[in-house]
């Protein structure tokens, strides 16, 4: 008895070892991406991108933390990449996400991020100028309904970012980092969620293509900068269109996922006035992958690429992100299932 | 478990490395201002917008990198006669240069549209000035590397660091357009693209902020809305008084003569050459308009000619000049409060 648990228990860390090992593959290849790394956007936090974290039973609670690290090295003109390579952006964002079942159609999820933000040039002296911020950013609350489950699954939401991280953080003169270096945008954003499941093999109903799609309107700030200046971050689009699938793996479950990534985002807004070098359209490729350790605990993974980007003027543009954490399920059936796009 | 929190940490420890190799740049300590600092605005790092510090040019006559309608700011010193073009200066804001001997730094704030030179020797050192990211008033802060200190472009002084109050020693520049410039001085010399940076000089950066009068980028401290707020004027100062002159609406050259506290000055404009500049004169000076010989434009009684820079060839001088430089009326609205529009 004691030897079968022990050899089950040998699989399970070879798997975990696995998908450690994919993730190091994963971190790996992004230095030799660069090349490849195309666009993306004006940095920002990741918080609608990782909505969507669904528990499926009634009553059950699912706890995720995680990580997610975007890194802007490419600086774009257009959709032409110059041949600049001293500045660097990174924001980093720290996820505790808690998705509860109200009914087994309706859930609501809330995201609180942590932020360091940071971006670093060398100067024409060779020197590094580097700036940093930290602190909580904007929490999400976000409300979803399951009101189609057949070979089609379809499910809406509504949500609200709160402008709960702070906005007006300076530097050690006393003067404001710029807007989009702060943790928060100071401002209430709306939130329009939708996702559909194509259940396309009756055998395996956890083998299906994915089309989500999020809508942020944001809110203005009229005490940006100390109150100098109203700012609204532009609008932004996002739809996600990708194939997940499920496996067994040293009697483990994989839930790998291939997807791709539409964003538009339009421009800024200062004192109502749209903002040169804010906004953009940007194409993603992504790769990720969900390992369930136990009933309780799983893991997730996933690495982004750029495909194609546009920026409006001239703008540093993301190279590469990646997302990985931990979920766990607290649920009075153990058996519960993690969907997570 | 253990060992997934490690593997998190671990990635997270991989991805968060940064290439630490370079010193990093440290601002100054010095938090005394002589203007308020609830005025003073990050734009972007500390060089983020690099200035040209080892500047290429090119002989106007092989300019192929401009439209006839590309402004420009002039300058002549001794015998070098150069031009900066604004489709550069937008990207870099700030050429250390030398010309005639002497160590200049050429600023360009594309905000304000502001343009001067001053000289890169502080105390008796030389410095190079590059591009602090600040903004007063949405105008260009540059930042000399000597001592780090902040300097207000439309100001003309250091305003925060080791050189605060020092004042700069300026040089104006003459602002016109390409078409005219190389009309004017086919024997100058342009500053080129090889600037050593990748950048797209055939876009503007700002979108529509050149003519969207509503639009600014940072907050000022007042708007003043008797103009337009980016209508070109060129600002005159004299004994630390203001003076804006208007130059869109007169056709042909037009001399004006005036005073700015005690100052006697004559201005020359002409719309349709797009240019506008102001000279000293005494009292008792004597000029006039010179028709049909551009780029000389004045006279005086004594028969001697002086072109736009004010170089005379008879006597191998220069006017003297009246602080001045072209810019937005809201940046001489806001920097010189209720100061006096010529029209």
């Amino acid at each position: 008895m004691s030897e079968g648990i022990e050899c089950q228990s040998n699989v399970r860390v070879r798997v975990i070892r696995i998908f450690l090992h994919l993730i190091l593959l994963l971190l790996g290849v992004q230095s030799a991406s660069t090349v490849l790394a195309q666009s993306c956007c004006s940095g920002g936090v990741p918080t609608s991108s990782n909505l969507g974290l669904i528990p499926q039973l009634e009553g059950s609670v699912l706890v995720s933390v995680g990580a997610d690290f975007n890194t802007l090295r490419t600086l774009k003109s257009g959709t032409l990449t110059l041949d600049d390579d001293l500045r660097n952006r990174s924001t980093q964002t720290y996820l505790t996400r808690t998705s509860y079942s109200i009914s087994p159609t309706t859930h609501v999820e809330v995201l609180v991020p942590y932020i360091i933000q940071s971006r670093s040039i060398v100067t024409n002296s060779g020197r590094t100028a580097q700036e940093q911020t930290a602190g909580f950013g904007d929490v999400t609350l976000l409300a979803t309904h399951r009101w189609l489950d057949k070979v089609l699954v379809m499910r809406s939401g509504v949500g609200l970012t709160l402008p709960t991280g702070d906005f007006n953080q300076t530097d050690d003169r006393g003067l404001f980092f710029l807007e989009d270096l702060q943790p928060g945008s100071g401002a209430i954003d709306m939130i329009l969620f939708h996702s559909t499941e194509f259940q396309f093999f009756e055998k395996n109903p956890n083998r299906y293509f994915f089309l989500n799609s999020i809508l942020t309107r944001s809110g203005k700030n009229s005490q940006s900068r100390g109150g100098a200046q109203e700012y609204q971050f532009g609008n932004e689009v996002q739809v996600i269109v990708g194939y997940s699938d499920q496996v067994l793996l040293a009697k483990s479950i994989v839930t790998p996922t291939l997807s791709l990534r539409y964003r538009h985002v339009g421009r800024d807004l200062v004192d109502g006035i749209p903002n040169s070098g804010s906004g953009g359209d940007f194409l993603f490729s992504r790769i990720g992958a969900n390992l369930q350790l136990s009933p309780v605990w799983s893991a997730y993974g996933g690495y982004e690429l750029p495909v194609y980007s546009r920026v409006n003027e001239t703008q540093l543009a993301p190279s590469y992100r990646i997302s990985i954490g931990i979920t766990i399920s607290i649920s009075k059936n153990q058996n519960a299932s993690i969907s997570q796009f | 478990m253990r060992m997934i929190f490690t593997i998190l940490i671990c990635c997270f420890q991989i991805v968060s490395c940064t290439d630490d190799s370079n010193p990093a740049v440290s601002n100054s300590n010095n938090t005394d201002w002589l203007i308020n600092q609830q005025s003073v605005f990050n734009g972007a790092p500390r060089d983020g917008i690099p200035s040209i510090d080892d500047p290429k040019f090119t002989p106007a006559l092989e300019v192929d990198f401009l439209e006839d309608d590309a402004l420009i700011m002039g300058i002549q010193i001794g015998e070098d006669i150069r031009a900066y073009p604004h489709p550069i200066l937008d990207w870099h804001e700030i050429v250390n240069d030398r010309l005639g001997g002497v160590s200049l730094a050429v600023t360009y704030c594309p905000l304000t549209g502001t343009g001067i030179a001053w000289e890169r020797v502080i105390g008796g050192r030389e410095t190079t000035f590059g591009v602090s990211g600040l903004l007063f008033n949405s105008n260009l802060m540059p930042y000399d590397r000597e001592t780090n200190s902040i300097w207000s472009q439309q100001r003309l002084d250091c305003v925060n660091g080791d050189q605060i109050g020092t004042e700069a020693v300026n040089y104006s520049l003459l602002e016109t357009n390409w078409k005219i410039w190389r009309e004017a001085y086919p024997e100058s010399d342009v500053l080129n693209t090889n600037t050593s940076f990748s950048r797209d000089y055939q876009l503007y950066p700002y979108g529509d902020f050149r003519t969207n009068d509503s639009r600014l980028l940072f907050p000022v401290d007042t708007q003043d809305g008797r103009l337009p707020g980016k209508q070109r004027v060129l600002g005159v100062l004299a004994n630390d008084e203001a003076k804006a002159y208007l130059w869109q609406d007169v056709e042909g050259p037009q001399l004006v003569r005036d005073n700015i506290a005690g100052q006697d000055i004559v201005v020359v404009r002409d719309r349709t050459r797009e240019y506008i500049v102001a000279f000293e004169v005494t009292p008792s000076m004597n000029v006039e308009l010179v028709d049909n010989e551009f780029p000389v434009i004045l006279k005086d009684t004594d028969g001697n000619q002086y072109d736009i820079l004010g170089y005379s060839e008879q006597t191998e001088t220069v006017l003297q000049k009246p602080i001045q430089f072209m810019g937005y009326w809201f940046s001489w609205g806001t920097f010189y409060s209720g100061l006096e529009i010529v029209d």
